[in-house]
């Protein structure tokens, strides 16, 4: 329950007229974009991937705002304030990703969605490999992370609707909830793509200026370095506190990783005419980049803030991004801003709502040899069956959402990028590969993150288990594939195989 | 011309070679296309047989450093201090790999895209290891570049900020539009033959 404290600070403030103002205004938009989306949703099709219909700007956009949660504002920050330039290690990679993606990906499965008519992540494991069971075992590790994803924004949403409109954080996570269900099974990622559009604006226009209000609050880039180096000669090395081990791990975890984000990734199919594709990797990273500004400024001012003795030091580094809005921006950017963290948590979990509907709906049941007669329906179910659930689970225990929480990203890297990212691109991968290195993945993340959290063993210094897991699966997917390598042409279709080659 | 070197479909004559550039059957038995073939593979000089498997070992190489980090790591002791290098080139060399596998289409990749995985890097992995290299200097009165420390600029700049000026572009120019809807028309040809004779074991959605 980190970010509790951080916006009791923050309450008094947070409370202002003009706060609640962007808010409503903010929460309104929302309401009016979901509706006009939610009437144009009849099929499954049009739930789960939007009718493969979004144009170029669109798609980079909602995937910008799909992939930043509210951590990239709070958490992220806080980060930074404490661990130093370690922390900017996680976004570094963002330079690269987007057109990795472009490359590995984005053609490939907007070929094989279209074709096919594919909804899902695991839809394109199950097609590459022939194989309703890995695209079973692939959901099932999708269904695991995402119910924690789920719960801890959701949890967050309700921190930030106390804070403004002091509704009691168990009010506050239900009224969030219901905000997103509502607009999610109306109108699924259809509302949601375009919800994430309005939802991506805001959070890249906080973002650019905050960071113009954070420089400006330190006397510049240089003045705030020289002080910050003056109290911590490690917070602005280039591993931060916590060694260049750590460091580049969190670069390989979040490169690496990006592949298997099924919430991202699967927006690919959504994209009206894959020629467009041209100009995405450059959209997305410029787009991605200006979001990602605050997350650096705020964590280096607050601490300039703090050694030069403007700021007392916080009590929690989760405070930085409140604390710092209250006081050196006007009320309207802290509003502004708010809603920007809003609208990423929002925006991430209608993708984590439509990516687990979807492994319920049509994953699991494929992988049972079925098929769910009407799709939308029980999408539009599975959805409330989801948010439900972890809305109770967000209400039960702060431990226990913390603990689901900590594990989505590692679990997704290394169940999916080895068979889907590298499957995708190698013949020579086979079944029995693909489904050894999602096991793989799923027993190493859930076996270590579950011993650290209860301190029964700990990695090395600088070690993750997200980065030993995706280590892992990697070299059990390329080894199985290699003893299995006789019956990997004969697992191919050949239109997975076109595919492939193109 | 991209899109005639991704049609291609054909095979070297022996040993056969003219100006050190393979002859193709397809030359011998339709010498229109002669001319056609030699300059698209002269513009693709990297459009060899397996390729992709040249790729896959840079692939392999570089997971193999990044477990042999971890190894490292874990053994502790002197021998961990080798492990952020390996790492540098681990992570970067797994990210840049990766794109040339997935740039690689028909087992050909443009020359210019090689040149850019290769400079990229360099400059990313020679960032990280250029900041381990280089003395700590960080302290009040350290130099600063861009407004920051000398070695977090190299690596935020070079890692963070340079790639952004590359990459997009380099997908960008080599984008092969053109191929997309002849591409795209093969696969459904393929899925609609694929379901024909689809049986319910195939397991075709």
């Amino acid at each position: 329950m980190t970010a509790a404290t951080l916006l009791q600070a923050a309450i008094g403030r947070l409370a202002a007229p003009e706060i609640i103002a962007v808010a409503l205004v903010y929460f309104v938009v929302v309401a009016a974009i979901a509706t006009w989306a939610s009437r144009r949703t009849r099929t499954a099709s049009d739930f789960f991937v939007a009718g493969a219909g979004v144009g170029l700007w669109t798609l980079a956009i909602a995937k910008m705002a799909a992939t930043l949660s509210g951590f990239a504002f709070i958490g992220g920050p806080g980060l930074v304030y404490t661990i130093g330039f370690g922390a900017v290690f996680i976004i570094l990679p963002g330079a690269l990703t987007n057109a990795l993606g472009a490359w590995v990906l984005a053609r490939r499965m907007r070929l094989l969605g279209e074709a096919r008519g594919l909804f899902t992540v695991p839809d394109a494991i199950g097609a590459r490999y022939r194989s309703p069971f890995a695209q079973g075992l692939a959901a099932a590790a999708i269904l695991i992370a995402v119910v924690g994803y789920i719960a801890t924004n959701l949890l967050a949403l309700g921190l930030v609707i106390d804070a403004i409109f002091r509704t009691g954080l168990g009010t506050g996570i239900w009224i969030g909830t219901a905000v997103v269900l509502a607009y999610s099974v109306a109108g699924g990622i259809l509302a949601g793509i375009y919800t994430d559009v309005f939802q991506g604006s805001v959070m890249a226009l906080a973002s650019s200026i905050v960071f113009v209000f954070a420089m400006k609050s330190g006397g510049g880039m240089p003045h705030l370095a020289r002080t910050v180096m003056a109290a911590d000669a490690n917070f602005l090395g280039p591993w931060g506190t916590i060694g260049p081990v750590a460091a580049i791990s969190f670069f390989f975890v979040f490169s690496i990783g990006s592949l298997g984000q099924p919430h991202v990734v699967h927006k690919f199919y959504m994209l009206r005419d894959p020629r467009q594709l041209k100009w995405y990797p450059l959209i997305m990273t410029v787009a991605l980049a200006v979001t990602q500004l605050l997350y650096i400024g705020v964590g280096v001012a607050v601490r300039g803030l703090v050694a030069s003795g403007a700021l007392p030091a916080l009590q929690r580094a989760d405070q930085a991004t409140p604390v710092f809005l209250l006081h050196y921006t006007p009320a309207l950017v802290a509003g502004l801003v708010f809603s920007g963290v809003a609208a990423a948590i929002m925006a991430t979990v209608n993708s984590f709502m439509s990516v687990g509907a979807a492994a319920l709906t049509h994953d699991l049941p494929v992988a049972f040899g079925r098929r769910v007669q009407n799709e939308l329906r029980w999408g539009r179910v599975s959805t409330v069956v989801l948010a439900v659930a972890a809305a109770t689970v967000a209400q039960l225990s702060g431990a226990l959402v913390a603990f689901l929480g900590i594990f989505g990203w590692g679990l997704f890297g290394s169940t999916i990028v080895p068979a889907l990212a590298i499957g995708l691109n190698w013949e020579g991968a086979t079944r029995a590969g693909a489904i050894a290195s999602i096991g793989t993945g799923l027993a190493i993340t859930l076996a270590g993150e579950t011993l650290g959290y209860f301190r029964l063993y700990r990695l090395p210094a600088g070690m993750s288990v997200s980065a030993l897991s995706m280590i892992a699966s990697l070299v059990v997917f390329f080894v199985v594939s290699w003893l299995t390598r006789h019956g990997a042409a004969a697992q191919i279709d050949d239109d997975v195989r076109i595919v492939m080659e193109s | 011309m991209r899109r005639a070197t991704s049609t291609i479909v054909d095979s070297p004559v022996g040993s056969m070679t003219r100006r050190g550039v393979p002859v193709m059957r397809s030359e011998l038995t339709n010498p229109a296309r002669c001319t056609l073939l030699r300059r698209a593979r002269s513009i693709h000089p990297l459009s060899r047989p397996r390729l992709k498997r040249r790729i896959l070992r840079l692939v392999l190489l570089a997971l193999a450093l990044l477990a042999l980090a971890y190894a490292l790591t874990f053994a502790g002791g002197a021998w961990g201090r080798f492990a952020p290098w390996l790492l540098a080139l681990g992570s970067n060399g797994l990210i840049l790999s990766l794109m040339a596998l997935g740039a690689t289409r028909h087992d050909t990749l443009p020359r210019s895209l090689a040149v850019t995985f290769a400079g990229l890097f360099l400059l990313c992995a020679g960032a990280f290891l250029l900041a381990l290299a280089l003395p700590a200097g960080e302290g009040a009165g350290g130099a600063l570049l861009l407004g920051l420390p000398l070695r977090t600029a190299i690596v935020l700049y070079g890692v963070g900020v340079l790639p952004i000026f590359v990459l997009p572009f380099a997908y960008a120019f080599t984008f092969d539009a053109t191929s997309i809807d002849e591409d795209l028309e093969r696969v459904r040809d393929a899925y609609a033959r694929l379901r024909a004779s689809s049986n319910p074991e195939r397991g075709a959605p």
